[in-house]
C-alpha cells in the first residue's frame, strides 16, 4: 500500500470507528429490547475489533499464519466465556 | 557485557545467555526443585506407611502434599524439559542460538527466584501453603486460610508464570523461523516439534492461570470476594484453574514423547513407524486438551450438558495417544535394537503411559468419575502419567543428550541398574495404589486395616523409586569427571544434534547446516562460520532478583516491597536504556527456513505471541465477569452499573484517536520521515495519559459515590479489569517513552519502522480490549 494512501484509509477506518461507537451509544439510549441490545453492541464491538485488527495491526497485510493465532486466541476466549457462564448451571438465563 | 568470562568463574554462570549454559543451569535447578519435591513426598510417603503415624501432623501433612504437588509439576518435571529444550532445540534446528537470548536467561532467573520465593514459605510464620496444589477456593481465600504461605506461593506463581510467558515466546519464535535453510517442517526432529507444541499449548493455557491467581491475590490482599462470593465462586476458580490445569498434564507429558521418538528412530536404526500421523496427534491432542478439563469439575453441579460434551471429549483424547502409541510400539518391529540406557527408559515409559492413559478413560465416565474422584486411584493414575510416562521419558532424553553435552560417555552398567531399580520402585510405589480405590487421597492417617499393607508397600517403593536417583547423579558426576570420550555421534544419531562436536562450540556449528533433498545432508561454507555474538549481562538476574523483593516484601515487610519495587523500576530503567544505546543486538536471522512467516520478524512475530497471552489473560478476566454477572442476573443493577456513558464514550473516542496516532507513526517511519514519528507518537502518549486521567477522575468519583473496590461484586469485577486494563495502558505509554527516546537520541535510521510497528501491534490490542470493556460496562 502507498504511504500517501495508507494516512487516507487509516484516517477513514478512525471515522468509521468512531461512528460505530456512536451507534452503539444510540441504541442504548433508545433503549432497545435487552436480546437484540446485547447482540447489537457486541456486534459493533465485534466489527470495530476486527477493523482494528485488520488495518491498525497490519492483519490484511502480514502472514496469514499470524491471523490463525489470533483466530485460536479468539477460539478459546469464546470457548472460556461459554464453558464459564453455561457450566455453571444458570443457562439459559431465566 | 562483550568480555567473554571464565566458563568455570561464576560470573560465566551469572551473566550467560547462550542457550547451552541456559539449559545446564535448568537442569541443576530443576534437579534441585525434583530433590525437594522427592524427599517431601518420602516424608508423607513414610507418614502413611501405617496408621497413626506421627512423623508429620495433619498441618505439616497437608504443607508437605501441598509443596509436593506445586515444585513437582511446576518447578521440576516441566522445567526439566526445558533443561533438554533449552541446549537441543537450536543445535536441532541449526541455530546458533534461541532467538531472544537475553529473555531466555530473563526466563530461567524468574523460574529460579519464584522457585525459591515458594520454598521461603516453609520458614515463614503459618508455613507453606496447606490448601493442596490446586489451591480450590474458597479454602485457599483468607477467609479459611489466612496464613501468608498460601499469598507468597501465590506471587510466586505469578512469577513463573512471567519466566513461562517469556520461555514460550522465545522458542516458538526460535522454531518458527530460525531452522537452517532447508529445514521444512515435515523434517523437523520429533522432539523439537514436541517442544513446539507444548509451548504453544503453555501460551494459551497460563494466561488463565494467571487470571485466576490475580484474583485470589485481589481476594486476599485487597478484601475482594471473588471467590468467597456465593455467586459462582468456587466455580470461578475451578474453571480458571482447570482450563490450565488439565493442559498442564499434556506439557510435562509432550516434551517425553518427543524424546522417545528421537531415541526409538536412533536406537532401531530406521524411521518411526507412521511419523507424520504422530505428529498430526500431537496437534490433536494439544487442541482437544483444552476442551475436557470439565471432567475435574464433574462432581461440582456443572451443567449436565457441559458435562456430557466433556466426557465426550476426554473419551476421545485417547484416539491421538493411541495413534502415537502404536506407532512407538509397529516402529520396534522387525528392528535391528540396540538396547541401551535411553531406549530402556523410553520403553519403560511407553509401558507406564499406557497404564497411565488407560485409567485416565475410566474418569472420563460421569458415573465412575463420582466413584473415584479424591481416592487413590486418581493419585495413582496422574502419577503413572505425568511422572511414569514424563519422567521416564525426560531420564531417556537425559542419557541421550548426555555425551552430547559433556563430551563423555556415561557407565552403561550402572544406567541400566538405575532403570531396573527406578522402573520397579516405581511400579511398587503406585501399583497398590489403584487397590487402594476406595482410600480418600486427602487424609494424613488412616485406620482401616485394609489399607495397611499397600500403604507399607507403596511406602517401599517409594524409597526405592526415590534412591535411584543417587546412582543416575553418581554415575553423571562420575562419567563427567573420568568418563571415556564419547564423540561427536555415538549413537548414530540422524539430527542435526549430532553433526557438531561434543560438547558443541559456543555458536552450535562450525559450519553453516544446509539440509537439501530428503536426506539430512550437510554443506560447509568453506569453514568460515558467522561469527556467534557472545552477550553477557547480569540485568535477567537484578530483574528477577529484585521482582523477588518486591514480592516478599509484598508479605513481609513494607520497606523491602518499597525497596524492591525501587530496586525493579532502576534495573528496568538499565535494561530499556542499553536498548536505547543497541548494546544487546541479535540480528535477524538471513538464511533461515521461515514459511509460512516469511514477512515477519522475529521481534514483531514475539510481540504477536506476547498479545495472543494478553488475549488468553482478559478472556479468562471477561469469563470471570459474565459467570458472576449470569450468577447474579436477578440482582446486577438494571442497566449500566453506575457507570457514566458519556465519560466512557469520550474516552473510547480517545483510544481510538491514539490508535490512528500509533497507525500514523508506522507510515511515517515507513516514510523515512522521523519529525512525523515523533509527533504521531507523542500524540499517542499525550491521549494515552489523557485516558487515564480520565479514568482515575471516573474511578474518583465511583469511589466517592461508595461504589469501591470491596462494596461489591459488581464493583470489584469493574475495577480489576479497568485497572488490568489501565495497567496494560501504563506498560503502552512507557513502551512509547523508549521509541521516542530512541528516535530524539538519533537511534532510528529513516525506513526502519519494526519498533514503532511491533509497539503499534500491542497498542492496537489494548484499544481492541477497551473495545469491548466499554461494552460490557457502560452500555449492557
Amino acid at each position: 500500500m502507498e504511504d500517501a494512501n495508507a494516512v487516507k484509509l487509516y484516517t477513514i477506518i478512525w471515522v468509521l470507528l468512531v461512528g460505530l461507537t456512536v451507534l452503539e451509544v444510540w441504541m442504548v439510549a433508545m433503549a432497545f429490547p435487552p436480546l437484540l441490545l446485547l447482540l447489537g453492541v457486541l456486534g459493533l464491538a465485534a466489527i470495530k475489533a476486527i477493523f482494528v485488527a485488520l488495518y491498525y495491526q497490519h492483519l490484511k497485510y502480514d502472514d496469514l499464519a499470524i491471523s490463525w493465532f489470533y483466530l485460536m486466541a479468539l477460539f478459546f476466549a469464546l470457548l472460556i466465556v461459554m464453558v464459564f457462564t453455561g457450566g455453571s448451571g444458570v443457562w439459559p438465563p431465566q | 557485557m562483550g568480555d567473554h568470562p571464565n566458563y568455570y568463574s561464576i560470573k560465566h554462570w551469572l551473566t550467560t545467555t547462550n542457550h547451552k549454559d541456559i539449559g545446564i543451569l535448568y537442569f541443576f535447578t530443576s534437579l534441585y526443585f525434583l530433590m525437594v519435591g522427592g524427599t517431601l513426598a518420602l516424608l508423607f510417603r513414610l507418614q502413611l506407611a501405617f496408621p497413626w503415624m506421627n512423623i508429620l501432623d495433619a498441618s505439616a501433612y497437608n504443607q508437605a502434599v501441598t509443596m509436593h504437588g506445586l515444585i513437582m509439576v511446576l518447578w521440576a518435571v516441566s522445567p526439566l524439559s526445558f533443561a533438554l529444550a533449552n541446549y537441543v532445540v537450536p543445535l536441532q534446528i541449526g541455530a546458533k542460538d534461541l532467538a531472544f537470548p537475553r529473555l531466555n536467561a530473563l526466563s530461567y532467573w524468574l523460574y529460579l527466584f519464584s522457585g525459591l520465593l515458594a520454598a521461603i514459605t516453609f520458614f515463614i510464620p503459618g508455613g507453606a501453603p496447606d490448601v493442596g496444589w490446586t489451591y480450590y477456593a474458597p479454602l485457599s481465600t483468607a477467609r479459611f486460610s489466612p496464613q501468608p504461605g498460601v499469598t507468597l506461593a501465590g506471587l510466586a506463581l505469578i512469577m513463573l508464570i512471567m519466566s513461562i510467558t517469556v520461555g514460550t515466546i522465545n522458542f516458538i519464535v526460535t522454531v518458527a523461523i530460525m531452522r537452517a535453510p532447508g529445514l521444512g517442517w515435515s523434517k523437523l526432529p520429533l522432539f523439537t516439534w514436541s517442544i513446539l507444541f507444548t509451548v504453544l499449548i503453555m501460551l494459551f493455557a497460563f494466561s488463565p492461570l494467571a487470571t485466576g491467581v490475580l484474583l485470589l491475590a485481589v481476594d486476599r490482599v485487597l478484601g475482594t470476594a471473588f471467590y468467597t462470593s456465593p455467586e459462582g465462586g468456587a466455580f470461578l476458580w475451578g474453571h480458571l484453574f482447570w482450563f490450565f490445569g488439565h493442559p498442564e498434564v499434556y506439557i510435562v507429558l509432550m516434551p517425553a514423547l518427543g524424546i522417545i521418538g528421537d531415541v526409538i528412530e536412533t536406537f532401531t536404526r530406521k524411521p518411526l513407524f507412521g511419523r507424520k500421523y504422530i505428529i498430526i496427534s500431537m496437534a490433536s491432542a494439544s487442541f482437544i486438551s483444552f476442551v475436557v478439563y470439565v471432567h475435574h469439575m464433574f462432581n461440582t453441579g456443572m451443567n449436565p450438558v457441559v458435562r456430557k460434551i466433556m466426557s465426550i471429549t476426554t473419551e476421545s483424547i485417547s484416539v491421538p495417544f493411541g495413534v502415537i502409541m502404536l506407532s512407538f510400539i509397529f516402529s520396534l518391529y522387525k528392528a535391528r535394537i540396540n538396547i541401551r540406557t535411553p531406549f530402556l527408559f523410553a520403553i519403560g515409559s511407553i509401558f507406564l503411559f499406557i497404564i497411565g492413559g488407560i485409567t485416565g478413560v475410566f474418569n472420563s465416565s460421569i458415573p465412575l468419575n463420582h466413584l473415584i474422584r479424591g481416592t487413590y486411584w486418581v493419585v495413582a493414575h496422574f502419577h503413572y502419567a505425568m511422572v511414569g510416562a514424563a519422567l521416564f521419558g525426560l531420564l531417556a532424553g537425559l542419557y541421550y543428550w548426555y555425551p552430547k553435552m559433556t563430551g563423555k560417555m556415561y557407565n552403561e552398567r550402572l544406567g541400566k541398574l538405575h532403570f531396573l531399580i527406578s522402573f520397579i520402585g516405581f511400579n511398587i510405589l503406585y501399583l497398590p495404589m489403584f487397590i487402594m480405590y476406595d482410600m480418600p487421597r486427602r487424609v494424613y492417617t488412616y485406620s482401616v486395616p485394609e489399607w495397611i499393607p499397600l500403604n507399607h508397600v507403596a511406602t517401599m517403593g517409594g524409597y526405592i523409586f526415590g534412591l535411584s536417583f543417587i546412582l543416575l547423579v553418581y554415575n553423571f558426576y562420575k562419567s563427567f569427571k573420568a568418563g571415556p570420550q564419547a564423540g561427536n555421534n555415538p549413537w548414530g544419531g540422524w539430527t542435526l544434534e549430532w553433526m557438531t562436536t561434543s560438547p558443541p562450540p559456543p555458536h552450535n556449528f562450525d559450519f553453516e547446516p544446509v539440509i537439501s533433498g530428503d536426506q539430512v545432508t550437510l554443506y560447509t561454507n568453506g569453514g568460515h562460520p558467522e561469527p556467534h555474538v557472545e552477550h553477557y549481562t547480569p540485568l535477567p538476574m537484578y530483574i528477577s532478583l529484585a521482582l523477588f523483593v518486591t514480592f516478599l516484601g509484598l508479605i513481609v515487610s513494607f520497606p523491602i516491597f518499597i525497596l524492591g519495587v525501587i530496586l525493579t523500576i532502576v534495573v528496568l530503567g538499565k535494561w530499556f536504556w542499553s536498548d536505547v544505546l543497541d548494546k544487546f543486538v541479535i540480528p535477524e536471522p538471513t538464511k533461515s527456513e521461515r514459511w509460512p512467516f516469511e514477512r515477519t520478524t522475529k521481534v514483531k512475530f514475539g510481540v504477536w505471541m506476547l498479545v495472543i497471552t494478553e488475549a488468553m489473560l482478559f478472556a479468562g478476566l471477561i469469563g470471570a465477569y459474565s459467570l458472576i454477572r449470569f450468577n447474579m442476573i436477578d440482582v446486577w443493577p438494571p442497566g449500566p452499573v453506575a457507570h457514566d456513558v458519556r465519560l466512557g464514550g469520550i474516552n473510547t473516542v480517545i483510544l481510538l484517536t491514539s490508535s490512528l496516532t500509533a497507525a500514523l507513526a508506522v507510515v511515517y517511519a515507513k516514510m523515512g520521515n522521523l519529525r512525523n514519528v515523533l509527533y504521531s507518537l507523542l500524540a499517542t502518549l499525550g491521549l494515552a495519559g489523557l485516558f487515564m486521567v480520565l479514568k482515575a477522575v471516573e474511578w474518583t468519583e465511583l469511589y466517592m459515590k461508595g461504589f469501591t473496590l470491596t462494596s461489591e461484586l459488581p464493583a470489584s469485577v469493574y475495577y480489576v479489569l479497568t485497572g488490568v486494563h489501565g495497567a496494560h495502558v501504563i506498560a503502552g505509554m512507557i513502551a512509547i517513552v523508549y521509541l521516542i527516546t530512541k528516535v530524539i537520541k538519533g537511534r532510528y535510521k529513516p525506513g526502519v519502522y519494526e519498533g514503532v510497528e511491533s509497539f503499534g501491534i500491542y497498542w492496537h490490542f489494548i484499544d481492541i480490549v477497551w473495545i469491548f470493556l466499554f461494552a460490557l460496562f457502560y452500555l449492557l
